[in-house]
């Protein structure tokens, strides 16, 4: 499935193809690594995710009319690396959150998360006609922050305090990006 | 609720599927509609609870005075593309030719353009049907072209008129 180019969109060093049901495996994987779980302030779950609930999350992700996922692929590999969704999409008002991760800690820091920032937002914009993305990251995740900006996206605000991490009540930032702003990624 | 010079659109409710049902089985008012009269009440009560449930939506159109003199109707409502069709019936014919259709449209295209963020809004017009070309026209709507044979009616196929308005045609007509 990943091999071929007409379900991929390709981008430099990566490439998304929609989420299928036994990407669960991966999910699976990527939400037990507790270096991953650290900084993404993961709304759901108390510790560790079962293949079960995994599946199930999935399957509501395929199926729900306001979630549209992707797989984001090394296309030096052709392994998945991450996951890059969309969620409560809001056709009336063109609007959706964004939520990428790159699940492989050996993966971080080489610009992929940017290049996923990228390519969802274009498809976000160019192909599904939305207007707005916007996103919700623990103020502590500056790679996560860098990664955003460098896609275009900019801190629109502070949730003070709106999760509890490691024994003290943590802030997050909202970050947004408008269609018609900032040029031609 | 939307408010125009002459008329009112409101939600559809049960009690006016009887009368609704009456227009559609008078031959004259739909001379020139999508109909396959004859059709029953409980024709339209499926069709009010298909509604219900789907993107189609359509509006009871009032007098001022609360008179129901027709509804009005959204086709295939496609948020992704920012369009949708639209179909008008004024169903008293006494109420014909007296600027309601033009009202009512001019109020659902504000509410269509400036309230839910359209970018196009078409219909199909009947090719004999000369007076809601008219008004169409009055209230910014193109001709696009003559969809041949789009409708079957009496034995024979008919011509539709293709119209639209988008969203700068609009803007242009307020300035």
């Amino acid at each position: 499935m990943g091999k071929a180019g007409t379900t991929m969109l390709r981008g430099a060093k990566i490439g998304l193809r929609p989420m299928q049901t036994e990407d669960v495996w991966h999910l699976f994987k990527w939400f037990n690594d507790q270096q991953v779980l650290e900084n993404i302030g993961r709304r759901s779950g108390l510790f560790c995710v079962s293949v079960e609930e995994e599946r199930a999350a999935v399957e509501m992700m395929l199926t729900s009319p306001t979630n549209r996922d992707f797989m984001v692929i090394d296309l030096g590999t052709d392994m998945a690396v991450g996951w890059a969704g969309l969620s409560e999409i809001d056709l009336r008002h063109a609007s959706a959150r964004l939520e990428i991760v790159i699940g492989d800690p050996s993966e971080w820091d080489q610009g992929k998360g940017t290049e996923a920032t990228r390519m969802v937002r274009e498809h976000a914009f160019e192909v599904m006609n939305l207007h707005r993305l916007h996103l919700r990251v623990p103020c502590r995740n500056a790679r996560a922050v860098t990664c955003f900006m460098a896609g275009g996206f900019i801190i629109e605000g502070t949730l003070r305090d709106d999760h509890f991490h490691r024994g003290r009540f943590a802030s997050s930032y909202v970050m947004g990006a408008l269609r018609d702003e900032g040029g031609r990624y | 609720m939307l408010d125009g010079k002459l008329v009112r659109l409101r939600a559809v409710e049960q009690g006016d599927l009887p009368t609704f049902v009456r227009w559609i089985n008078d031959p004259e008012v739909t001379e020139y509609l999508q109909f396959e009269p004859p059709m029953s009440l409980e024709d339209e009560v499926t069709w009010y609870h298909h509604m219900l449930k789907g993107r189609d939506k359509a509006f009871a159109i009032e007098t001022l005075d609360g008179r129901l003199i027709g509804n009005v109707g959204l086709v295939g409502l496609d948020w992704r593309n920012r369009r949708t069709d639209l179909g008008i019936m004024i169903g008293e014919k006494d109420a014909w030719s007296q600027g309601y259709g033009t009202d009512t449209i001019t109020v659902l295209l504000r509410y269509l353009f400036e309230e839910l963020g359209l970018h196009r809004v078409g219909l199909y017009a009947d090719i004999g049907n000369q007076r809601a070309i008219r008004c169409y026209e009055k209230c910014g709507f193109k001709r696009e072209g003559v969809v041949r044979a789009h409708r079957f009616k009496d034995g024979r196929y008919l011509d539709s008129v293709l119209m639209s308005i988008l969203r700068p045609d609009w803007d242009e007509g307020r300035e």
